[in-house]
């Protein structure tokens, strides 16, 4: 920057106005953007008398934790954070295993019915969850199954499969067709393709799937809502609802639950960020 | 001990009689490999997806009142009510326009900052990064975060307000305004997930035309309308097409911001489908509403995939 | 970095047709089969869910499970949900034939809903001589369906005026008002937006239409001709138009209640309250009032009964317990709400958390120890109770009270006038009323 200022040349002076006002642009949106979640941290560690103010108080005068603490105390968010991390863990570990099968019957086979489960695929992406619910939820009863944490992962699962199926389906569409060819002449079956060839060479895709089900499963209301009872299988979404109290909304206590919820998104993002295009359009656009 | 021609015979012999074993063997396993290669995905997709979907039509033929025990068979009967009831209509103009609205305010947006995104300069990613965390934020968070902000005592806005010396407002109270607050925190949401799918267009589009173009001596606002924009049709189709999807399945932000209030003014077709079934009890009715809503989404994406299909046969002519 | 046009078109195209594939291949009927509630030989375990109450609750509960557990030698478990959550919930359960939760919360507001949901505790309480006068007047009556016993009381709740001492010491007030005149004219003498309003008042949802009962009763009318038998909507005659128009004035014309008023459901209320933004208003118990993690009005506070208009006709209503009709074990959940219900452990209901108890022993004997503000909260709610009253019990009632709500909220955000949105609701319960055969 210095040597460039140092140069009287118009070109230059224009790069450094066009970079400054690029910073400038993008620095005014993020700030817009992130008001919200400053928001949000600011409020989690404000006494009570602060949040109940109708005066802007941009910074907090006294910085507590109380409303930290409150959330383990007099609220189960350590239950719920670790019922999500095992159904987030369970539903990754499901999507990884049977979707790279499914997904190289589909790009690389010819078979009957092969239109079906491709429209399929993308229709259950834009169904209503909503009506899916009631009957779902007479499913698992019949079978015994609610309130678990199995109930919980098969859900999920089945909501993020047809993304994670057209996802890998991409990526193996992308990989020359004589690699896998070749290892069946020698007489490798699918399966074995699958594991020892296809799944080392897509390892992008399998991280972007885990990361749009970890997303999906530990940000979901509507299934925890639905299928878990008790704080034996009860869900993060579904415990900031229970900060709505019968006496007043505990302002403090649920942003400091909602800050607990958003931390392990931000880490799981910052080492995935790359992976997320492809994931997000089911494999459609590429980076 | 063989001789070594007679053992190379055998082998080739072997060798042969092994490779019409393995090809017949292949030929079984390529007809049938498919079917379980993709089994236990299709199983639990159909078990927990399409079964539940299609009970739902079964009970949307049905008179399906929890208040009752009797279920009379009333065919098309929640259909037809669904579809004549005043509320149904206002409910759905209500998600267009929202969807409409949402859609303008994110495109617009989302390109201005994919297009700076698009340049070069140090710290990029990290502004990337930055940008993407709304998106990221659980819709239930996002809700209550919004609420928050937008709480008529206590809420950033109006503190604003009240410290610029105007009267507060009730952003959750007004119609109108309690629309615009719901559209913020969709949109808000609905921006990072527009950009960075632009982003991705953007930075795939060949130079070559935009080199030449620069030559020439086109300005900025023609290389984006005339080269930019035409080149990223394809992008823009698949990220409406999503979004499309998204903004007539949005539930969590009504249902902690609003409650489809006040008096149904920002009430969706997703919550106006839980209501019926949950507040009202009807799930004949709320079956049949749903499969209503998978179809007005089907019948809103027809016209974009008849464009694109155009588009992209005039594409292939042109080459 | 390139773009993959092929998997954007099918992917569009798959999109598109999709759904009318598979709408046609889904023509098969499937078969739902309840589920089997046989008995199990583990130690029994009972899943209860009550509505969300606090931090003082969560104490309360718990030891109340380990005590009933301790004595019955069956594990208690629950969970709370904000209150209409809690009705979805367990609707969403019983429509399913559920045995997943045995012990329901269940309120007046909600119980028609719940007529075919509930086991019958007819038999129970002729066993165990459990005597309906032993409970709140009139509360065996509203928890009874078809002749079936639904639940058992649990709390009984009334609301009484809370207002602030200091500021009506500052002002020079000497009594809380009385009337409805009386509480428009001190609550504007008290008013001093945006840090202070005079009175507060909710305006959305369910929370809208209890209020909505109090000011038609209060103003002299009632929802339905014959009161609570099924009979034509009679809420939009002139009574209950009035009474709609002075809770908008509050709003629009004298300008005492905050602006978000339509907003607010009973936490927005209690809230507000606690965090000393209002002179006045009605709330249900002291809640956080008395707790200084939540409120900064501790010590300036009290309580008087409630403002009448015509009439001083109130809401009294109860919240009950009571049993799934599917659950596993009923005579087990049985003993559980027997327990919770008990003289003894309301007594102790009401020493740790402040609430009614429906039980009349139970609230006598707290009449009889209560001190300071929670002394003060029952004398003056209970002070309504004689004027106790409540809205039409029977299922189709409760199809009513959503359309009727929805109608208050439009008028309150100025999408109706009171006489356009009353005649609206009426017009549309007539028809469900109609439609039943009970009209």
């Amino acid at each position: 920057m210095s040597v460039q200022a140092t140069r009287v040349s118009r070109i230059s002076w224009r790069k450094i106005a066009e970079e400054g006002g690029t910073y400038l642009l993008l620095s005014i949106v993020l700030i817009i953007m992130m008001a919200p979640i400053l928001w949000l941290i600011l409020t989690s560690i404000r006494p009570f008398v602060e949040i109940a103010s109708t005066r802007l108080i941009l910074v907090p005068r006294r910085l507590v934790l109380e409303n930290y603490l409150a959330v383990f105390r007099d609220y189960e968010m350590s239950a719920y954070l670790k019922n999500t991390l095992i159904v987030c863990g369970g539903v990754i570990v499901t999507n990884l295993v049977i979707g790279p099968p499914a997904a190289y019957a589909m790009s690389r086979y010819q078979f009957r019915g092969e239109r079906v489960v491709f429209f399929g695929l993308v229709f259950m992406r834009m169904i209503p969850l909503v009506a899916v619910i009631l009957p779902l939820f007479i499913i698992f009863s019949t079978l015994r199954m609610l309130n678990s944490y199995n109930a919980l992962i098969v859900a999920h699962t089945a909501f993020k499969l047809p993304v994670t199926i057209w996802l890998l389906r991409a990526f193996i569409a992308d990989l020359p067709r004589e690699l896998d060819d070749s290892a069946r002449v020698d007489g490798a079956s699918p399966l074995g393709v699958i594991v020892r060839i296809i799944i080392p060479l897509i390892k992008p895709g399998l991280a972007a799937t885990a990361v749009l089900a970890f997303l999906a499963t530990w940000n979901d209301l509507l299934v925890t809502l639905v299928l878990s009872n008790t704080i034996d299988t009860e869900m993060v979404a579904l415990g900031l609802t229970k900060f709505v109290l019968e006496y007043g909304v505990a302002w403090g206590p649920l942003t400091a639950a909602g800050v607990l919820m958003f931390i392990p998104t931000v880490v799981f993002i910052f080492f995935a960020e790359k992976y997320l295009v492809r994931g997000l359009t089911m494999g459609a656009v590429k980076e | 001990m063989t001789g070594l021609a007679e053992h190379q015979g055998m082998e080739i012999e072997n060798k042969r009689e092994r490779i019409s074993l393995r090809s017949r063997l292949d030929a079984l396993q390529n007809r049938y490999a498919p079917y379980w290669l993709l089994l236990p995905g299709v199983a639990i997709i159909v078990a927990v997806l399409l079964y539940p979907l299609i009970h739902a039509l079964y009970i949307s033929f049905f008179d399906y009142k929890l208040a009752r025990s009797a279920r009379p068979f009333v065919g098309l009967g929640n259909y037809i009510e669904a579809v004549t009831s005043v509320s149904f209509g206002t409910v759905l103009a209500q998600n267009i326009v929202f969807a409409v609205a949402c859609i303008l305010v994110e495109f617009t947006l989302a390109m201005s900052a994919a297009l700076l995104l698009n340049r070069k300069f140090r710290g990029r990613a990290l502004y990337r990064v930055f940008l993407l965390l709304p998106m990221l934020t659980a819709p239930v968070l996002a809700g209550f975060n919004w609420r928050w902000i937008f709480n008529d005592r206590f809420g950033l806005m109006n503190q604003i307000f009240i410290a610029a010396g105007l009267p507060p407002q009730g952003w959750l109270v007004d119609p109108n305004l309690a629309r615009l607050s719901i559209v913020i925190a969709t949109v808000w949401q609905g921006i990072p997930f527009v950009m960075i799918l632009l982003l991705a267009g953007l930075q795939a589009l060949p130079q070559a035309p935009f080199e030449a173009a620069t030559v020439d001596g086109a300005s900025p606002w023609q290389r984006f309308s005339l080269l930019t924009m035409p080149l990223m049709r394809p992008v823009i189709a698949v990220a409406l097409a999503l979004r499309i999807i998204d903004l007539f399945r949005v539930f969590d932000v009504i249902y902690i911001m609003t409650l489809g209030g006040p008096g149904h003014a920002t009430e969706l077709l997703p919550f106006y489908i839980y209501r019926a079934a949950f507040s009202q009890s009807q799930f004949g009715l709320a079956s049949a509403l749903s499969w209503i809503t998978v179809f007005i989404t089907i019948a809103l994406l027809i016209p974009l995939f008849m464009n694109e299909r155009s588009g992209a046969e005039s594409e292939k002519l042109n080459r | 970095m390139k773009f993959d046009s092929f998997s954007r078109r099918t992917f569009l195209k798959s999109l598109t047709m999709g759904a009318a594939g598979l709408a046609l291949a889904s023509c098969v009927a499937p078969t739902a089969s309840g589920p089997g509630a046989e008995a199990e030989a583990e130690p029994v375990v009972l899943n209860a869910l009550y509505p969300s109450g606090g931090p003082l609750w969560k104490e309360y509960l718990d030891r109340i499970a380990e005590d009933f557990g301790a004595l019955q030698g069956v594990e208690l478990r629950y969970s709370t949900l904000p209150f209409v959550q809690l009705m979805d919930k367990q609707l969403t359960l019983v429509a399913a034939g559920s045995a997943d939760v045995d012990i329901f919360g269940t309120h007046y507001a909600q119980i028609g809903r719940f007529i075919e949901a509930l086991f019958p505790l007819n038999d129970y309480v002729a066993r165990d001589n459990i005597m309906g006068s032993d409970y709140v007047e009139g509360s065996f009556d509203a928890f009874t369906g078809n002749g079936n016993l639904l639940a058992i009381p649990y709390t009984f709740d009334l609301r009484a005026l809370y207002y602030r001492t200091d500021l009506f010491e500052a002002a020079g007030i000497e009594a809380p008002p009385t009337t409805w005149d009386e509480l428009v004219s001190t609550a504007q003498a008290l008013n001093d937006p945006p840090d202070l309003y005079g009175y507060l008042i909710v305006g959305k949802g369910d929370p809208a239409l209890r209020e909505y009962s109090d000011l038609l009763w209060e103003n002299g009318g009632d929802f339905l001709e014959n009161g609570l038998e099924p009979s034509p909507p009679v809420w939009n005659q002139p009574a209950g138009v009035e009474a709609l128009q002075w809770w908008h004035d509050l709003i629009y014309k004298h300008e005492i209640v905050p602006i978000g008023t339509p907003s607010y459901g009973w936490e927005e209320n209690g809230q507000l309250w606690t965090a000393g933004q209002a002179a006045m208003s009605k709330q249900w118990g002291p809640g956080g009032s008395m707790d200084p993690d939540q409120s900064v009005i501790v010590d300036d506070f009290s309580i008087a009964p409630l403002v009448g208009n015509k009439t001083n006709t109130t809401t009294a209503v109860c919240h009950g317990r009571a049993i799934n009709l599917h659950s596993a074990h009923p005579d087990e959940a049985w003993e559980f709400v027997k327990y919770l219900t008990s003289l003894s452990v309301m007594v102790d209901l009401h020493a740790t958390i402040g609430a009614r108890p429906a039980h009349v022993g139970a609230l006598n004997e707290a009449i009889e120890t209560a001190e300071g503000i929670s002394a003060l909260n029952l004398e003056a709610s209970l002070a309504g109770a004689a004027n106790g009253y409540t809205w039409p019990l029977f299922p189709e009632f409760s199809e009513i009270q959503p359309i009727l709500w929805g109608e208050i909220e439009k008028v309150l955000s100025n999408q109706k006038s009171p006489q356009e949105g009353l005649d609206f609701a009426a017009q549309e319960s007539e028809k469900i009323l109609v439609n039943a055969g009970l009209i």
